[in-house]
């Protein structure tokens, strides 16, 4: 083909021009269509098109490019759009965004999850700063659920960390603060600055918690007195007031050893050897422990300062079935003496023959009258039937109750048992593990409520005339001027706190003394 | 269970001739301290609340002054104090008029108007002319 055709209107012309020294120039047409083409060099201004521009091989712009739609950079296998219409730079899945030489960072979502990927070589460090260009006091938040912190990073100041919106660790320009308990396999350090809220030794309110000191009974199992209390182990004792007959004895060594086995060698057991299957009005069992004034006056209690305090212990109950005896029980605690202010919480036994840790907190009682000095101020009180004429609700401080609707009728059935021991309550609102004491010690303790010195044990005065008379020096001054049993008997005789003294005519045999100034 | 009790005397004058600070219990022959703080006085309080001071053997006033053994609430109370001291002693003038503020006080075991009435009947003019400053009891 060599023709050329020329075409116009009538007013203007087509003119063909190059500049004087242009040499040569070819215009190449394409075989079909219409297209404008040449050899490279050729400059086009105010390009307009109505329809699809499509460029078949690169482009140099050299100057700034406005796009006004929707522009996609199409990959191998993943694309990027900026989507005009949501106003972003969409990343398809997989698609990264990449930094570096060697795609040392990345910025991904593969599809479910989302990557910053540091890919550099060792000791390349990835920074996540703020206040780069001046300091203007701005944070680092990070939030796993938007609006709730995980990790804050204060200018200047600290870098905290949170549990489900709360903050537990702090650092501090003098350490660490944590809010809550601190679990750790080891520590390491003197621990020679180390502080304490609350005291670790001696943090157990209850004696004798591990039934270890049983000067009355000793081993021996003994039946509850009916309407009234008996004395078990020592500082423990029991009311009832039932059809049923009840025996409480101390057991040494654990049995049987499922579940959370306690600390301490020995339980209380109780034991129904006569049954009670239905109740009458007022009838109950419980267990109790009344705590001196001094032994409490501290948690303020009857204030507005009153501090809470937390009862645990270990408890295991056996029958001939497990209906029987699993059920919910009631602990009760009250303002000793007064008996006008009581709160009662809820604990379950749900499985025979396995040894169950619990733990109750009971918060401070702000109002009501506890007493304090040497007298009883806080009995606690679990129950193994409640009395129908005194059901109160469950975590709430009112006026004397004993136990919740509830509660379960534990005197059902002949055999049944349960074990208690470890029983501890302490200031605050945590269950530490049980606090064994020494036995001399625990003995001390309980001394100050109880004393029995044995026979021929105490110095024999011969007195002028025809008296005798002993006087004996407790090891342990005692709550209160004790009672004193003098077996066998003697004339007639005293005590103080500090000691006590008999006579009798004639010679005598030194007598065993029961003392008690037990609440 | 209820228990019944007996007031002590006076020890031996070789250990020291005073008032026994004890009651005894009779059941387990507990000496029992006359110590408001002592469980077991309680218990001796509420059972002669309870029971009346039948309850309670008394063979002796003591030292002849109303204490906290409660001797001197028996009904017998002024004949003990009679016997061991006479009839013109000043410790039987104070014995009534122990009673008789604490039946006008309605204080212990003189909470029932029907327990203090016979005191306060019982009582001389003389006693009464000393203690008219004590609100009437009503």
């Amino acid at each position: 083909m060599s023709k050329i055709k020329l075409t116009g209107s009538n007013s203007g012309y087509v003119e063909i021009s190059s500049a004087a020294d242009a040499g040569n120039l070819t215009l190449q047409l394409p075989t079909a269509g219409t297209a404008l083409l040449s050899n490279a060099g050729n400059v086009f201004s105010g390009i307009t098109t109505t329809g699809q521009l499509d460029i078949n091989g690169s482009i140099d712009v050299s100057s700034t490019s406005v796009f006004n739609d929707d522009v996609t950079f199409t990959g191998a296998s993943y694309n990027v759009v900026w989507d005009k219409s949501d106003n972003q730079l969409e990343f398809g899945d997989n698609a990264k965004l990449s930094f570096g030489a060697s795609s040392d960072l990345q910025i991904y979502h593969n599809g479910s999850d989302n990557y910053i990927d540091g890919n550099s070589n060792a000791e390349d460090h990835l920074y996540i700063r703020a206040n780069v260009g001046s300091d203007h006091s701005s944070n680092i938040h990070i939030q796993a659920k938007s609006g709730e912190e995980s990790i804050v990073c204060r200018d200047d100041e600290s870098v905290e960390l949170y549990f489900n919106g709360n903050q537990k660790l702090r650092t501090h320009n003098s350490g660490v603060i944590i809010t809550g308990i601190c679990t750790a396999t080891s520590f390491s350090g003197s621990g020679e600055g180390l502080t304490r809220t609350s005291q670790y030794a001696f943090r157990n309110r209850f004696h004798n918690g591990g039934m270890t000191v049983s000067q009355r009974l000793g081993s021996t199992e003994t039946t509850l007195n009916n309407n009234n209390w008996t004395q078990i182990m020592d500082r423990w004792k029991c009311y009832e007031n039932t059809d049923a007959t009840i025996t409480a004895t101390m057991v040494s060594n654990i049995y049987p050893t499922a579940g959370t086995v306690p600390s301490s060698y020995n339980s209380v057991r109780l034991k129904v050897t006569g049954a009670d299957t239905s109740l009458s009005s007022s009838q109950q069992v419980q267990f109790s422990q009344i705590i001196e004034g001094y032994n409490w006056q501290d948690l303020r209690w009857g204030t507005s300062a009153a501090k809470s305090v937390t009862v645990s212990f270990s408890v295991l109950a056996t029958g001939a079935s497990a209906s029987n005896v699993t059920g919910t029980y009631c602990l009760q605690c009250s303002n000793a003496g007064t008996y006008n202010r009581a709160y009662i919480k809820e604990y379950t036994i749900d499985a025979i023959n396995t040894w169950k840790r619990v733990s109750l907190t009971f918060p401070g009682d702000t109002s009501g009258s506890w007493a304090t000095g040497n007298n009883e101020s806080c009995r606690f009180s679990w129950f193994l039937a409640g009395d129908n004429n005194q059901y109160g609700s469950a975590d709430t401080w009112s006026s004397y109750k004993t136990s919740t609707s509830n509660q379960k009728n534990f005197l059902s059935h002949v055999n049944n048992m349960i074990f208690i021991t470890d029983l501890q309550v302490e200031e605050g609102t945590v269950a530490t593990p049980y606090e064994t004491k020494p036995y001399s010690t625990e003995l001390q303790l309980c001394q100050r409520y109880y004393q029995d010195i044995p026979a021929n044990s105490a110095v024999y005065v011969p007195m002028n005339g025809s008296y005798a008379r002993i006087n004996v020096l407790f090891p342990t001054t005692m709550r209160a001027t004790p009672s004193i049993t003098v077996t066998p008997s003697w004339d007639g005789g005293g005590a103080t706190i500090y000691g006590c003294m008999f006579y009798k005519s004639g010679n005598n045999t030194m007598p065993r003394m029961q003392c008690s100034s037990e609440f | 269970m209820s228990y019944t009790y007996k007031t002590l005397g006076n020890y031996p004058d070789e250990i020291s001739g005073q008032p026994m600070q004890n009651i005894l219990r009779k059941e387990d022959e507990a000496f029992i301290p006359l110590d408001e703080k002592n469980s077991d006085y309680q218990t001796y309080l509420k059972d002669i609340q309870t029971h009346g001071m039948s309850i309670v053997e008394v063979s002796d006033c003591r030292n002849g002054v109303p204490d906290k053994s409660m001797w001197q609430y028996l009904d017998n109370a002024e004949q003990l104090v009679i016997d061991k001291y006479g009839s013109d002693s000043g410790k039987l003038t104070a014995l009534r008029e122990d009673r008789y503020v604490r039946a006008m006080e309605a204080k212990f075991p003189y909470e029932k108007m029907t327990d203090a009435a016979p005191i306060i009947n019982a009582t001389t003019q003389e006693i009464k002319d000393k203690y008219r400053h004590l609100p009437m009891r009503r």
